[in-house]
């Protein structure tokens, strides 16, 4: 055993992203978790799956876990998971908002097995007001939360809003935000002896991504903020479309030539100059004099750094202290010689679907280190084999087999 | 109060990664002095709105204690400071660091003490030991190209600006360091050192994105190996289309209704079947056995009736489709822009909006921290400090 979380037991009732990912951050720690799966596989097992139950997304959010299949609506399933929890230290669950009680294994039910659990529930908006009972996904937490139209990215089919691609944002920043609830429950317990239910949401982690930019302030926002927000509402009032509502809250500047991405003879960079010092240096490196900008002076920059190449214009920027850096494919960080260099891709083997690579856990501990992560489960691997260390005798389990409780 | 009550953080830091960290620990009741050089910390001056003050300092540093120490002279004043941390932050991703200081320093003067640091780009490579601000780092992460956003001239590539998650998603991870190294050191009375970087999260944060898989990526691989050796080549990112196959999927993207945009959610096949029903269409796609996302003939019907979908949605209004989707049970929600948030009451119902008083500016409304502990559900919020108000208190303590 190796990690922080050495001798750690994690149950995990999780689908799709958050939860998942939060239970493989703590496998990564050392926990011991176990998943647990319906007959069938969880909803992301089937989501874009290459083989049967396996899904690419999925092998990359459940490394390093034990996997046990159970029908949680049956009597003898809770049943079992009342066994279960006597030996667990956490329960980690993002299921929806009404499926703990439903299933009795919500934090009373389960605390009064087990005093000292450390229960760690996430749902999509919070357990309450109106939309507490509500189900939800990254993109619907990511319209609702404001991000998606702060963002301002459209489709280009209709100029619908479109998600924010690159990272369900909500999902992942929740899976941290799990993970941390956890153990921070674990060290309270471990201080004081006391377990407790620790409460997350898709929405809280959402708003916690941009705090700065939902916080009302009435001194800061009464220039530019609240006469924009203003404008936005009385235009939306007179029924104009949304691009036009974008267009106010993210209105474009067409001569900033200092924070932007520009294309190159083979490629692309960024010029991320943000400080005043760093805004000057970008401005005295091109010759440009802010005061006279127009569209004419930013097409001659544009066509300056088009004409040599990515390398080049990142050596002469670094050199002019402004900050900078190649465009790159997300495609092409499994090969990047800086990532690798950090050793941050690690290769595994599966179990069914063979050899993989993925991202390690960006966390380098000198006292605890961490052991090599091992590949996500076949579907429902361990169950035979817990339910025979709760004493289940063989055809015990092969009539919960025969009857689809397991 | 809180589950970090009795706890002294150090944080000496001037970007997003510390300051979150930093946050979370005085939102749990630790006495958190952040360590500022006289010109204040880094992010008092973005978008200020007064000399030192701006909104993303006050957000992110609220329950804190402000000390200014001079890098030189204060030397000693910083040291009896490490050595009386039950945790260190270090992190300095964005610029140089204005304090010098390291674990084998601090280890010297605190030999429990919990040092985590978060640099841009790790400890290795040709990269390591620069600094990077978010941009940098969407650009060298892949998200900027994967995000796929672009400016005018529908190829350069448009800068992220929702948020900068690769360092909230680092200031999350530093969370996790802490936690985790408390909870050894609270078993075992040992300290250490953790290490996390902005480039490591950004990358766990794409998921799947910047892994292989020999299996699965067997049909997209033809595809991704002609644009590596289009970059390798030197291509123009005119000539350069991302390997991604083109995803009809109705059921999980926003509409535009009659006054506004809502999202609609259905990720499951369950939620799909719900969603068919609610939206009017027998549009299969994915769930259609014979579907073949890289046959042409079948995208051009999918996306037939995904515009005759389009134009449904459009004949409501936003009030009334939330309506249709929840009775249907598909999950779904308004787009709104964060500056009506202060209008949804929902949020007040959780608690996710908490009122918060700063000394010079006032009443303030800011977002709640993401986790509700059981044992602690309502915890106070103070103001963040003005720039060195906290000197002569804490410099009491060493006098």
């Amino acid at each position: 055993m190796a990690g922080p979380l050495a001798g750690i037991r994690v149950l995990e009732f999780s689908q799709v992203i958050a939860a998942p990912f939060a239970g493989q951050i703590l496998a990564d720690l050392g926990a011991e978790v176990l998943k647990v799966e319906p007959p069938g596989g969880e909803s992301w097992r089937l989501q874009s799956s290459f083989a049967p139950a396996e899904s690419k997304s999925y092998q990359c959010l459940n490394r390093g876990k034990d996997d046990m299949t159970l029908r949680l609506d049956k009597p003898e399933a809770q049943e079992i998971v009342h066994r279960l929890v006597v030996d667990m230290d956490v329960v980690l669950i993002n299921y929806r908002p009404d499926a703990p009680a439903k299933f009795h294994i919500d934090y009373a039910t389960l605390s009064a097995i087990k005093p000292d659990l450390v229960y760690v529930d996430l749902t999509a908006f919070g357990r309450r007001g109106d939309w507490a009972m509500r189900p939800g996904y990254d993109g619907a937490v990511q319209a609702v939360s404001g991000l998606m139209a702060a963002e301002g990215k459209t489709r280009p089919d209709d100029g619908s809003p479109a998600t924010i691609s690159s990272s369900a944002v909500a999902d992942y920043s929740s899976g941290y935000v799990l993970a941390d609830a956890v153990i921070s429950g674990l060290y309270h317990r471990e201080m004081t002896g006391e377990g407790q239910m620790i409460e997350c949401s898709l929405l809280a982690s959402a708003l916690n991504l941009q705090p700065h930019v939902v916080m009302e302030h009435a001194i800061a926002d009464a220039a530019v903020r609240n006469p924009a927000r203003d404008r936005r509402r009385e235009r939306s009032a007179q029924g104009a479309p949304y691009e036009e509502l974008l267009g106010i809250r993210n209105p474009d500047d067409p001569h900033n030539i200092f924070y932007r991405a520009y294309l190159t003879r083979d490629g692309g960079i960024v010029i991320a100059a943000e400080t005043p010092n760093e805004i000057s240096a970008v401005y005295g490196f091109f010759d440009v004099d802010p005061s006279t900008i127009d569209a004419g002076i930013v097409g001659d920059v544009e066509r300056k750094i088009e004409s040599l190449s990515t390398a080049e214009w990142v050596t002469r920027l670094q050199r002019a202290g402004i900050p900078t850096a190649p465009i790159q494919f997300s495609e092409e960080m499994t090969s990047n010689p800086h990532v690798e260099a950090n050793g941050w891709i690690v290769e595994l083997e599966h179990e069914v679907t063979g050899r993989q690579t993925q991202v390690s856990l960006p966390l380098v501990f000198s006292a605890t280190p961490l052991a090599r992560p091992v590949a996500a489960p076949r579907l429902g691997r361990d169950t035979r084999r817990i339910l025979q260390r709760l004493g289940y005798s063989e055809e015990t389990v092969a009539r919960l087999k025969h009857e689809g409780i397991i | 109060m809180g589950i970090y009550r009795g706890l002294t953080v150090l944080e000496v830091a001037g970007d997003i990664p510390g300051a979150v960290a930093g946050l979370a620990c005085a939102d749990r009741g630790a006495e958190v002095i952040l360590v500022e050089p006289p010109a204040g910390n880094a992010l008092r001056h973005v978008d200020a709105y007064a000399e030192g003050e701006s909104k993303i300092f006050q957000a992110l540093h609220r329950g804190k204690k402000s000390v200014v120490l001079d890098p030189v002279t204060n030397a000693r004043t910083l040291s009896a400071l490490i050595g009386d941390a039950d945790i260190v932050i270090a992190s300095a991703t964005e610029h140089s660091p204005v304090f010098d200081i390291d674990y084998e320093l601090a280890r010297a003067l605190n030999p429990e003490v919990i040092y985590v640091e978060a640099t841009a780009f790790g400890q290795d490579g040709p990269w390591a030991g620069r600094h990077a601000n978010d941009l940098v780092m969407q650009a060298f992460g892949g998200t900027m190209m994967t995000e796929g956003k672009k400016r005018t001239d529908g190829v350069t590539p448009s800068v992220i600006q929702s948020t900068r998650y690769a360092g909230f998603g680092t200031g999350l991870m530093l969370n996790i360091a802490i936690s985790s190294a408390l909870l050894h050191r609270a078993r075992t009375g040992q300290g250490q050192k953790v290490e996390t970087s902005l480039l490591h999260n950004l990358l766990a944060l794409q998921g799947g994105r910047a892994s292989d898989n020999d299996l699965a990526d067997k049909r997209s691989r033809p595809a991704r190996q002609k644009m590596l050796e289009a970059r390798r080549q030197g291509a123009s990112l005119k000539d350069i289309t991302r390997p991604v196959p083109v995803i009809i999927n109705p059921f999980y993207r926003a509409y535009q209704t009659r006054d506004g945009a809502i999202f609609v959610g259905a990720l499951t096949r369950g939620l799909r079947d719900k969603a068919r029903i609610a939206l009017d269409t027998d549009l299969m796609a994915r769930d259609d056995p014979n579907w073949d996302p890289y046959d042409p003939a079948q995208l051009a019907e999918a996306a037939e009736e995904q515009r005759a979908i389009e134009h449904h949605v459009k004949q409501k209004s936003t009030a009334e489709w939330l309506a249709i989707l929840e009775a249907a049970g598909v999950p779904t929600g308004e787009v709104v822009f964060p500056e009506d948030l202060a209008q949804t009451r929902h949020l007040y119902d959780n608690d996710y909006l908490v009122e918060v008083t700063h000394d010079t500016a006032g009443k303030t409304l800011q977002v709640a921290p993401p986790v509700r502990y059981g044992r602690f559900p309502a915890p106070e919020f103070k103001g963040a400090p003005t720039l060195g108000r906290d000197t002569p208190t804490i410099l009491k303590r060493y006098a």
